[in-house]
């Protein structure tokens, strides 16, 4: 992906032996925000040294942060590979904040542990906007009925 | 309508997923939520978005351009050679 995203993104910086366009269209004007999923740092390295604001989707609970950070430090080869932990953990800190897809009263005491440690993100904004409910659900319920039983249940 | 235009004036904001549907599928329904108040372009890559498509959470335009039905929400994909499904294996 990483070639592709520099062209898109970053068009003028993009240095490639190749012309051929690597996306299926282009970006034609400036970007404000970038927010990338948490897997795909490249983009949130590039956003800092370009003083783009970028921030880091985090797809379900925000333990998946706090995973990460104990592979990067942990021994064990369990979970994520620790080369690939340090870096994810290296570019939470050029982030400007987490966009998570939970709720914060659910995952609230892992962002608080996170609080508690020296990591440089560890003070970052984490803002929670679940629940995200997808229209292609039941065909039978609206999605309004639907969010009000879940917010309900929880 | 015009308000909303205003709105949207206020921001471009580009969304970048991995290709992974879990990881996709909530970055799309986020996009949903944020093209009521910015421009938003999401970023996966091509072969992925086709999936997608295939699976009905998108659609084609007049101009064969892929579309979220009744949201304003560019899509680009990304000629990565991810297209692969990918699958667990046991560790």
């Amino acid at each position: 992906m990483r070639e592709p995203l520099q062209q898109l993104l970053f068009p003028q910086s993009f240095a490639s032996s190749s012309t051929n366009l690597l996306t299926t269209r282009s970006i034609d004007h400036p970007i404000d925000l970038i927010v990338s999923d948490i897997f795909v740092h490249m983009p949130i390295r590039n956003a800092y040294e370009r003083n783009v604001l970028a921030h880091v989707f985090v797809p379900c609970s925000f333990v998946l942060v706090s995973l990460i950070i104990n592979c990067s430090t942990c021994e064990t080869n369990d979970g994520i590979p620790k080369d690939l932990a340090l870096i994810l953990v290296k570019t939470f800190s050029l982030a400007k904040g987490f966009i998570c897809n939970s709720i914060d009263k659910l995952d609230q005491p892992v962002v608080d542990d996170l609080h508690q440690t020296s990591l440089s993100c560890s003070n970052l904004p984490v803002r929670f906007v679940a629940p995200l409910i997808s229209e292609k659900i039941d065909n039978q319920q609206s999605v309004n009925h639907f969010q009000m039983k879940l917010i309900s249940f929880i | 309508m015009a308000e909303i235009q205003q709105l949207k004036s206020r921001g471009h904001v580009v969304l970048i997923a991995s290709p992974f549907f879990g990881q996709m599928l909530p970055l799309v329904d986020f996009a949903k939520e944020l093209s009521i108040y910015h421009h938003v372009i999401y970023v996966a890559s091509a072969s992925k978005l086709n999936t997608l498509k295939q699976h009905g959470f998108l659609t084609e335009d007049q101009d064969s351009k892929l579309i979220l039905p009744n949201c304003q929400v560019d899509f680009i994909g990304l000629f990565d050679d991810n297209d692969d499904d990918y699958e667990v294996s046991s560790i």
